[in-house]
């Protein structure tokens, strides 16, 4: 099963995800919480990031769409991009350098 | 037809639009010390019960989430939740309440919160105060609210060509107007007492190639809006991203061509978030 990378809100998080950054959480310049990129989120640890307020996290899951599913919500996201960036003179490096990184981000 | 307003008049008509929430200057302007920011706390919960019961209902949404029980006073949120994120939740919902008094605050706020939390996110990568960030982006637009609530109907037509035919928002402004929401923006924003640069990032998000480079918190309000438009958030058919000022990538140090998914995963998520408890 092909997985995906994502940014997700810590009440859209789920046990089984596996965290692929790691998360460091320090009050007062003490760390308080620290869980290792690789490790599978448990009951357990999301509630320990809950508890020391963590707001997301990143994490890969499984991707159970189907292939075309997954080419069509990609081809919607990059219509979406291409609209919002319409106006804009892609030519420019800085411009295209901004536009590549949110298709990298939003394209999976 | 433009109203036959000028830019010179609009400081009589600021006393008439809804109260500002003192609080929010206050709390800016100790945000070095603990101590003044929860005296102005204190100050604003005894006599503004209304938005005390907002802040506690934010409050209490995360402290749900966090499987936490609930809290029936600020002091106790405080002890809770940590004094940082109280000031954090404190200033979100003062300017969330203060939206909701004008008749065009859901056009605005989901935009306004997604460039306030990009710019308190950028914010930490140039050693800007992540506080006075937020309230930037928060404010960046507050020069619409001030034509939607006098103007109503010029502000429609403006919303019109922006969203019906594609204009640009400043230009369509200067022909409805002769003005652009920066520059009513600047003015109100004055009027208020906020910081110099909080005004600074208000007056020139559209306009920022030369104060930008002296000013980090322009650059950083105008990249946070570039970013929220660029990730649809919130989702709407007028997010566009045209042009980029390179004053602002060389006041932030960007460099887009490298990998930026932390930075845009981070404003994304969070915008999530936030949609969650201030919504």
């Amino acid at each position: 099963m092909p997985t995906r990378q994502r940014y997700l809100p810590l009440f859209a998080v789920e046990p089984g995800m596996i965290l692929v950054k790691p998360v460091v959480v320090a009050e007062r310049g003490r760390v308080v919480l620290s869980l290792s990129a690789g490790n599978a989120l448990t009951e357990s640890s999301i509630a320990q990031l809950r508890a020391h307020h963590a707001q997301y996290v990143c994490v890969s899951e499984e991707d159970t769409r189907s292939n075309m599913v997954r080419e069509q919500q990609i081809a919607a996201q990059a219509a979406q991009l291409e609209t919002i960036f319409r106006n804009a003179d892609l030519e420019r490096p800085e411009l295209r350098a901004f536009y590549d990184a949110v298709r990298a981000y939003r394209l999976v | 037809m433009p109203p036959s307003f000028k830019l010179e008049d609009i400081p009589d008509t600021v006393v008439r639009l809804p109260a500002f929430p003192g609080v929010i200057t206050e709390l800016l302007n100790d945000l070095d010390d603990d101590n003044s920011s929860m005296l102005a706390l204190a100050r604003h919960v005894e006599r503004d019960p209304v938005v005390t019961g907002r802040i506690l209902s934010a409050a209490n949404r995360m402290l749900r989430h966090e499987g936490r029980p609930e809290v029936r006073d600020v002091y106790t949120a405080v002890s809770l939740i940590g004094f940082s994120r109280i000031r954090e939740i404190v200033l979100t919902t003062c300017i969330v309440c203060f939206t909701e008094t004008f008749c065009s605050k859901r056009f605005f706020w989901g935009h306004s919160l997604a460039v306030g939390i990009g710019a308190r996110e950028l914010a930490a990568t140039v050693n800007v105060d992540p506080n006075t960030a937020l309230v930037a982006g928060l404010l960046h637009d507050v020069g619409q609210l001030w034509m939607s609530y006098f103007y109503p109907l010029e502000f429609q037509h403006v919303r019109l060509q922006v969203e019906v035919h594609g204009k640009e928002v400043c230009a369509a402004e200067r022909e409805h107007f002769g003005f652009e929401h920066g520059q009513v923006g600047e003015i109100v924003a004055r009027h208020w007492g906020l910081p110099a640069d909080v005004i600074a990032a208000i007056a020139n998000h559209h306009t920022p190639d030369e104060s930008a480079a002296k000013n980090k918190l322009v650059a950083l309000t105008c990249m946070a809006e570039y970013i929220a438009n660029a990730l649809d958030l919130p989702p709407r058919g007028v997010n566009r991203v045209d042009v980029l000022s390179l004053a602002i990538f060389q006041t932030l140090k960007l460099d887009w061509s490298e990998d930026h998914s932390d930075l845009l995963g981070a404003i994304d998520a969070r915008y999530q978030y936030a949609s969650m408890i201030f919504t």
